[in-house]
């Protein structure tokens, strides 16, 4: 189905300016330089520590990570005055205030080890450090892994120990929508409070936490974090940047950040699926961190949600604008980035409206998702030099979720909830890849739980689950993660042959697939800080980390361009944005010659 | 058919709206306290609409679990410490993860609060 859309003028752009309460300084020039060694209380080098610096009321948090010789080097900073920590799992935290001038500047660290390394995990760490050596402890680890990951990372829930009581009262909560007249427990989930009480009660606990921290390639990396501000003004009183707290928190501020993507001049663009009367995206000045809210109207005063968005191949960005759901029925919004202006269109009668997924082909035309959650979905492509859309239905499969457009010019989507991967051909005709199931949920033995018990658990038995897709333009490859079955895959667009690669680690959730220009597969992992490199020709995985506690990331928006590659963060828990710029060796050992 | 619509740019006031239910300037250990009353406490005591993903999902989410908090609060402190402690039949009691000193900074945050809180924020990113 297609239809011509006509251009609709944009109304007024209504810019109500207002005096910043924050004034960021700019102090110095921008070529001050920061370096240090960290070792071990013994005198060793330590390697994957973060080292992090902020200017005292600014909102950006660079890191860097300790090379294999203890020494970190951050990229050039501007002229100030920095709090400088650094932070390891299993290690104590460390501080330091720096003067960053035109003189090169140490900062050493002596980290001692901690005690307790829990609190300090990432979720799929927190699940592998799980005992499975008994039919309780399988059961009860996978009631935890497949329970408690939907929402938040698994390290959220362990990272305090209670007792019984405590731990009922939590999965009640969290099981029951936090009501205040809640149901007893069922057997499954009383079984799985003791399973959680015997691993973080009052006792000694069978855990054997492993201490992760990033090597190699992935110490290279430097991180820019952004605290965003709230839609009703104001910031996060904790957003996981010291670990001594945890995960980070937005609790009571009213934020709520779910994907972001980074524009050609380094300024982020944000969605916001959170009811609101201002916020249907933001945008985070890439320089001052400076928070601006743009909304689209649905009436009453009330503005829409959003959930996907993406920068297209011609520099604009495109989202989903929604007026009940985030993720379902909307506009399609895009950004005129240099003018900041937002325009919302509407999708034509007769056609499903936008959902929260974005990508683009080889021929510069976005795919969104589209269509209902419970019965037969679709998708949709937008050509943003006709304003045309076509819509395409599935066959047979149920919610559309992730999405992703070819080098050829075809869509490439997922029945998220079918295990069903689906394609358009050159007739603009939708078909479908039934996903064969794959081994049985991880830890578990033959008989851990009975075929007739019914579990409330989702991803046993095999599902897939496919989430984000990405299209490799320069191969034939489209690659898949799939969410409960920790499995990456790739299919053939032209033969459509299915090969499957598993995660690191069980229980990691991968999300969303990038692919650079080398073809590496970066992959997000929603219960994890890190994101991993997959090497297809070698099967090699590469775990990089974020510095922020609660990243649970979801999205992975990559940008590549004038040879830097950077990969865009969004965690709505934290409220932060951010970006990560691959740095070589070479890179460092600029640094480190001046240093010198 | 297409519509138009009107879109419009709001240029944030950084902090604008804060400060009316928090003391101006807090003391290191309170400051602590409020990172432990972010992680802890404010999930369930702390006023907010419920999220519109998760009413589609699952039971209407309340405003909050348990009460709203504020310096109102922490007139007898061994009875809001033991509370903190031993929690209820909603609310996890913390004696094995918190020490005395963490709910003393806890209690020491929530006695800047003047009034319940409806939102928790800092002005400046950071603090």
């Amino acid at each position: 189905m297609s239809t011509r859309g006509t251009r609709y003028r944009v109304g007024a752009i209504t810019i109500v300016a207002a005096a910043l309460a924050v004034a960021f300084s700019v102090q110095g020039a921008e070529d001050g330089l920061l370096s240090g060694i960290v070792t071990s209380a013994s005198g060793a080098p330590l390697e994957g520590v973060a080292v992090s610096a902020q200017v005292a009321g600014e909102p950006i948090t660079t890191s860097v990570y300790t090379g294999a010789d203890g020494r970190y080097f951050f990229p050039s900073m501007k002229g100030s005055r920095y709090k400088v920590w650094a932070q390891a799992i299993g290690l104590e935290r460390a501080e330091a205030t720096a003067d960053v001038g035109l003189t090169p500047l140490r900062r050493d660290f002596t980290m001692k080890e901690t005690t307790d390394i829990i609190p300090q995990l990432s979720g799929y760490q927190v699940v592998a450090a799980l005992p499975d050596d008994t039919v309780a402890h399988r059961r009860g680890k996978v009631l935890f892994q497949k329970n408690c990951t939907y929402c938040h990372e698994t390290s959220a829930a362990l990272r305090d120990r209670f007792d019984q009581v405590g731990w009922e009262a939590i999965v009640t909560a969290m099981t029951q929508g936090f009501t205040r007249t809640p149901r007893p427990l069922s057997p499954a989930m009383k079984e799985l409070a003791t399973f959680l009480t015997e691993m973080r009660g009052p006792g000694p606990s069978p855990m054997k936490p492993q201490v992760f921290r990033p090597k190699g390639e992935a110490t290279l990396a430097v991180t820019y974090e952004y605290d965003v501000e709230y839609a009703q003004g104001g910031f996060s009183a904790h957003n996981g940047s010291d670990w001594r707290f945890g995960h980070g928190s937005s609790a009571g501020g009213g934020g709520a950040i779910h994907d972001a993507t980074l524009d050609w001049d380094g300024n982020f663009w944000f969605t916001s699926n959170r009811a609101s009367d201002n916020r249907t995206v933001g945008r985070v000045d890439g320089r001052t961190g400076k928070t601006t809210n743009f909304g689209v109207p649905i009436g009453e005063g009330k503005v829409a949600q959003s959930h996907g968005i993406l920068l297209g191949p011609d520099g604009r960005v495109y989202f989903n604008a929604s007026p009940r759901i985030a993720y379902l029925d909307g506009d399609l919004g895009i950004v005129d980035t240099k003018a900041q202006r937002v325009e919302a269109i509407k999708v034509p009668s007769g056609m499903t409206g936008v959902s929260g997924w974005l990508s683009y082909d080889g021929k510069g035309r976005i795919w969104t998702a589209s269509g209902p959650q419970r019965s037969q979905g679709g998708a949709l492509r937008f050509d943003p030099k006709s304003r045309q859309f076509t819509m395409f239905k599935n066959p047979t499969a149920k919610m559309t979720y992730g999405i992703a457009g070819d080098g050829d010019g075809n869509g490439w989507w997922t029945g998220v909830d079918d295990d069903i991967m689906l394609y358009s051909d050159t007739n603009d005709e939708a078909h479908e890849i039934t996903l064969p199931a794959q081994a049985p949920a991880e830890y578990l033995k033959p008989g851990d739980f009975a075929e007739s018990e019914a579990i409330p658990q989702q991803g046993i038995g095999g599902k897939q689950s496919p989430r984000r897709p990405i299209a490799d333009h320069g191969t034939n490859a489209v690659w898949i993660p799939n969410f409960y079955g920790n499995t990456l895959l790739r299919i053939d667009t032209r033969t459509k042959a299915l090969k499957y690669y598993p995660v690191p680690y069980p229980a990691m959730n991968p999300y969303e697939a990038a692919v650079d220009s080398t073809h590496q597969v970066w992959v997000t992992f929603q219960n994890s800080d890190e994101m991993g490199r997959f090497d297809p020709n070698t099967g090699a995985w590469t775990m990089y980390s974020w510095p922020t506690k609660g990243m649970a990331q979801r999205q992975n928006h990559m940008l590549e361009r004038d040879g830097v590659l950077q990969f865009v963060s969004a965690s709505g828990i934290a409220h932060r944005v951010g970006r990560m710029v691959i740095r070589s060796e070479r890179d460092v050992q600029v640094l480190r010659d001046r240093a010198r | 058919m297409l519509r138009t619509c009107l879109v419009l740019a709001y240029v944030v006031m950084l902090g604008a709206t804060l400060g009316a239910q928090q003391a101006p300037t807090l003391t290191p250990s309170e400051k602590t306290g409020r990172g432990i009353f972010q992680t802890r406490c404010a999930m369930c005591h702390v006023g907010q609409e419920p999220a519109a993903e998760l009413a589609t999902t699952a039971e209407r989410r309340p405003a909050t679990l348990g009460p709203l908090l504020s310096k109102a609060n922490t007139i007898n402190d061994a009875v809001l410490r033991q509370k903190i402690k031993d929690g209820s039949r909603l609310m996890p009691g913390y004696k094995h993860t918190l020490t005395d000193a963490q709910i003393d900074q806890v209690i020491a945050f929530m006695k800047t609060v003047g009034a319940p809180l409806t939102r928790l924020a800092v002005a400046r990113a950071g603090e």
